[in-house]
């Protein structure tokens, strides 16, 4: 086990710069996940830390060893990728042995970890059977099996879920966690779903064109996004985004639209602060989907004093536990989740409240969060 | 309308470099970038400048073939295999004899690649190295012929051999000897302990217990096959057969054999594997199980030049199975 750490990694190919000068401090046991669009560094990252791409400036360190110059085999890591190979002719106790048995290790020691590996997949029933006989998820495991028996330093994955079907993800990943709780490795683990991303990960570091956005755990990453790439990255359905102007009216400030104006409460005191150099400038309003309130279905105090704001409704999707509405403001369309018992139908004129404790503005320039 | 690069690159939000590496079938792009890339690509029927490609490609109608060593049998019959495929498809091969050393493997490889050689076979045994699996995930056509890879999957065609130690074994079983001994190679050597596993396969199958004083583990030569026979024959019960892994231990077997006075096959049946030219000219002709040494030459080429050719692979590992040979050296079954 040890704690790998990046200090001002980056990685050219001729032209593109891949990645650009990041500073990752991962913790032993810790398990770390690397989430962005196509293209953003992710795999390019992951190689450079397998040694399977060389780094072009910084320095990577496993453990308190720098390890820029030592080679793959000598890193103590073990990789699984999307496209693992199981043997047709190997049987799966063979399939997790084999790499120790060419590396002439001790058949004592081999057996004791192939089968310590398979209990704890709960694939020992299985260990006479050749991969053709194995369901999606059972090969999934061997795969993952022969990490382990490796009993490295690190294990590093690239997408390894994403050959498999929706359902079967779920119940990996379910298994992933579970697994990682077993064995106390610490992971990096590459994806590009950032659901994958929040159920597995302890910290979550966000990529953008090669440039690392935020490193945070999960639930700060989903309340206190650094910017608006961030805040729209994270979460399903996505972060509303409303233009907006803060101007002063009286004593306090207010949000306002082009179709609405929403006070921000007096109590909320360092937001107001922040705001306060804003007056009069060009801002984003980010509001989640689910902060978005039907007064007609809402209950509690939320709703007392909150000011109210026209939209018409675009799209009624029902997902069972919940409707999502896509409704207009201003002329954009944004989604809001409401309850279940809601009647709204496609062009209803309502009237909606926001949450401001959960509201988020953004500088319209930089992109960077205010509050 | 002619679309440009640029427009594709616009249209799907990506940078140019990234739809010229989705086009050209380059690593760093998602599959679904990659997708939707190139569904663009043919809604708009975008044509890449075939001249620049070409240009950038350039690489010669050459491949590589790294093996341990040709002046082995084994090794020589693999290499005609791929070089009749290349012929065929107008390339030559380069073989380059690594003695089964990574330093020499790892300069070979640069050699070849700085050298813009069109692809690589990698044949020996034993698993790949680091080089080899960055090679593999850069997209660079590669092939692994018997070696192996953990992390990943990468194009192989791999002789099964514990199927061929079961049939050499049964084969032995059914013509009605009991007691088979097994001269083995090394006991930490992967294919060793395949043909060993297949080896017991066949007993289970005849419910014959097995026993440990049965198996001798040596080195692949003759000496091992000579004094491995010495050795059984010390047993209290000494054995009716011999199972030879590989066909230099057979022939040390059958000298030991004719040495102490014994007929082949009525007082010992002798099966071979491999089936190198040495098989069929001593006496008695050897039974062996026939390893597809050719096939595997030939499957590999086969592969090797559809990566080339970026056609579609049917199987990534490919594996095949010996066959049995009989001669003279087992009795007529029973
Ligand atoms: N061998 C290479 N040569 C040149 N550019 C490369 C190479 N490999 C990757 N790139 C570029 O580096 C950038 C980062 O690629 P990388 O594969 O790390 O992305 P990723 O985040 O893993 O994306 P995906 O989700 O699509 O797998 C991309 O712009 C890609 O085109
Ligand atoms: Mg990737």
């Amino acid at each position: 086990m040890a704690k790998v750490t990046l200090k001002n990694i980056v990685k050219r190919y001729d032209e593109v710069l891949a990645v650009s000068g990041a500073n990752i401090d991962i913790k032993d046991k810790e398990f770390v996940v690397l989430v962005g669009p196509s293209g953003c560094g992710k795999s390019t990252t992951l190689r450079m830390i397998a040694g399977l791409e060389e780094i072009t400036e910084g320095e990577l360190y496993i453990g308190d060893d720098v390890v820029n110059d030592v080679a793959p085999k000598d890193r103590d890591i073990a990789m699984v990728f999307q496209n693992y190979a199981l043997y047709p002719h190997m049987n799966v106790y063979d399939n997790m042995a084999f790499g120790l048995k060419l590396r002439k290790y001790p058949a004592d020691d081999i057996d004791r970890r192939v089968k310590d590996a398979a209990q704890i997949l709960g694939i020992e029933p299985l260990l006479d059977r050749k991969p053709k006989a194995l369901s999606g998820g059972q090969r999934q495991r061997v795969a993952m099996g022969r990490a382990i028996v490796r009993e490295p330093k690190v294990f590093l994955m690239d997408e390894p879920l994403s050959n498999l079907d929706a359902k079967l993800r779920v119940q990996m990943r379910a298994e992933l966690s579970k697994l990682h709780e077993r064995l106390q490795t610490t992971t990096i683990y590459v994806t590009h779903d950032q659901i994958e991303a929040m159920t597995l990960a302890d910290r979550i570091v966000v990529l953008k064109d090669g440039v690392i956005q935020q490193i945070d755990d999960p639930i700060s990453l989903y309340n206190q996004p650094n910017n608006m790439f961030v805040a729209g990255f994270i979460g399903s359905p996505a972060m509303n985004f409303l233009d907006a102007k803060i101007e002063a009216k009286g004593e306090g400030l207010v949000i306002k639209g082009e179709t609405f104006e929403v006070n921000i409460p007096a109590n909320m005191s360092q937001a107001m602060k922040e705001l306060e150099t804003y007056v009069d400038k060009e801002v984003v309003f980010g509001i989640r989907p689910e902060d978005i309130i039907d007064p007609n279905t809402a209950e509690g105090q939320l709703l007392d004093n909150a000011d109210l704001v026209d939209a018409e409704v675009e799209v009624v999707e029902p997902m069972g536990s919940e409707i999502n509405l896509h409704i207009t403001i201003d002329g954009q369309t944004i989604v809001a989740i409401v309850d279940p018992e809601s009647e709204a139908q496609v062009g209803d004129k309502m009237k909606f409240a926001f949450d401001l404790d959960k509201m988020h503005i953004f500088d319209a320039d930089t992109e960077e969060a205010i509050i | 309308m002619t679309i440009t690069m640029k427009d594709l690159a616009q249209m799907v939000g990506v940078s140019e470099s990234t739809v010229s590496r989705a086009i050209n079938n380059k690593p760093g792009v998602g599959e679904d970038t990659r997708d939707k890339i190139l569904e663009l690509v043919k809604k708009y029927n975008y044509k890449p400048n075939q001249l620049a490609r070409n240009l950038a490609k350039q690489e010669t109608k050459m491949i590589g073939l790294i093996l341990p060593d040709i002046s082995s049998n084994f090794y020589s019959e693999v290499a005609r295999g791929v070089q009749d495929i290349a012929i065929q498809s107008g390339y030559q091969v380069i073989i380059c004899n690594s003695d089964g050393k990574e330093k020499e493997e790892l300069s070979y490889i640069e050699w070849l690649e700085s050298n813009k050689i069109a692809g690589i076979i990698f044949l020996g045994s034993g698993l790949v190295n680091d080089k080899v699996i960055k090679l593999g995930l850069s997209d660079y056509p590669i092939v692994l012929a018997n070696r192996f890879v953990e992390d990943l999957i990468l194009p192989s065609v791999i002789i099964d051999n514990a199927v061929g130690a079961s049939k050499a074994t049964d084969l032995l079983l059914k013509s009605g000897y009991r007691r088979i001994a097994l001269i083995n190679g090394p006991k930490d050597n992967l294919q060793a302990q395949n043909i060993l596993t297949g080896y017991k396969e066949a007993l289970r199958a005849y419910n014959i217990e097995f026993k440990e004083e049965l198996i001798i583990n040596g080195d692949w030569d003759r000496d091992t096959g000579y004094e491995g026979f010495l050795e059984v024959l010390k047993l209290t019960e000494p054995p009716e057969a011999i199972f030879a892994a590989n066909d230099l231990i057979a022939v040390g077997a059958i000298e030991a054999i004719k040495m102490g006075g014994f007929l082949i096959p009525e007082d010992i049946g002798v099966v071979g594997f491999e089936d190198t030219i040495v098989t069929s000219v001593i006496d008695p002709p050897l039974t062996t199980v026939a390893q597809p040494m050719y096939q595997l030459g030939v499957s590999s080429a086969n592969k090797l030049f559809s990566l080339i050719n970026e056609d579609e692979i049917k199987e990534r590992i490919e594996i095949l199975e010996s066959r049995l040979v009989v001669r003279k050296s087992t009795k007529k079954l029973i």
